[in-house]
């Protein structure tokens, strides 16, 4: 289940407690399932003022313009969330955080030497959660407030909110009928067992999580 | 529940977002105010019974902060502007 990385330390997943040997957290119930996508790269980017040289070169690496309104989203590995004016989080493959975000502070050091430019690697800080589903739209809407309709909420939107009063960033992901969850690190284990117990409505546990019995 | 409409994130359940309180200005000469506009500025507020303007913040969203107004009677956000937008009626800034 660790994952070694370059500094030799073992990596260790926020909800290693509910892995099945070498398998990332996974449950389902009916129509509804919820998986841990472990070991996600997540990377905050932030300028005071996003000009046009640090957006293009932002772009220059991203391949594809870093969105400029508000909850919209763009891409898919690397997603880039808007998260708030001038700043974006990128969500990449695991283990390619790292060089993604040395080659955006090569390019942003180049184009804009001297400024301050914020690219922070979030990735051990969070849990990224994969719910995919018919009824994974009404399993979030039990503890969350946004407006989830898909004509809302498609592929292309993001959030940052409260899913049962833990703050969370969530966007819908492309082509299926699935959302992509983030949560801190020290609310993951809390969000899993609220997720089993919230999803038991929508059927039989194909696979019973650790300690929540089905 | 009450929504409020945040500048940049549209309408969300008042759960998100948290109140900074009367919207004040801060002496604009620092060094030359005296006790009176320091003490006017950290304890008094004009507490007003109606529609006065505040700071919230979008907390668990963009975390952003902007200008409402707010019954002070009824708790209704009535309007919500980008705190570099003009306010209207020229409430709040009595600092
Ligand atoms: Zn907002």
């Amino acid at each position: 289940m660790p994952d070694t990385v370059s500094t030799g330390l073992r990596r260790t997943s926020p909800l290693a407690r509910y892995w099945q040997g070498a398998d990332a957290a996974r449950m389902s119930a009916g129509a509804v399932s919820v998986e841990e996508l472990p070991f996600q790269g997540v990377i905050r980017l932030q300028r005071r003022e996003a000009t046009s040289a640090f957006m293009n070169s932002v772009a220059d690496i991203l391949g594809a313009e870093a969105p400029v309104d508000p909850n919209t989203c763009a891409g898919e590995s690397p997603a880039c969330l808007w998260a708030a004016p001038n700043e974006w989080l990128l969500v990449t493959a695991p283990d390619k955080d790292r060089a993604l975000a040395i080659a955006l502070q090569q390019r942003l050091d180049e184009a804009l030497p001297g400024e301050t430019v914020a690219v922070a690697l979030l990735s051990d800080a969070r849990a990224v959660l994969k719910i995919s589903g018919a009824a994974a739209r009404d399993l979030l809407a039990k503890g969350c407030s946004l407006d989830l309709d898909p004509g809302q909420f498609s592929y292309g939107k993001c959030a940052a909110t409260l899913l049962e009063q833990v703050p969370v960033t969530l966007y819908p992901m492309a082509n299926e009928s699935a959302y992509c969850l983030m949560v801190d690190r020290s609310y993951a284990a809390f969000i899993w067992d609220w997720l089993a117990h919230a999803m038991r409505e929508f059927g039989e546990a194909a696979k019973s999580p650790d300690g929540v019995s089905s | 529940m009450q929504q409020i409409d945040c500048p940049w994130c549209g309408k969300r359940n008042e759960t998100e977002f948290s109140c900074g309180g009367e919207l004040i200005s801060r002496p604009q000469d620092a060094l030359g105010a005296d006790d009176k506009a320091w003490t006017d500025y950290l304890y008094f507020r004009t507490n007003t019974k109606g529609v006065h303007t505040e700071v919230w913040r979008h907390t668990f969203g963009c975390r952003q902060w902007f200008k409402a107004e707010r019954n002070t009677l009824t708790h209704q956000v009535v309007n919500t502007r980008k705190l570099s937008e003009e306010t209207g009626e020229g409430h709040g800034d009595h600092g």
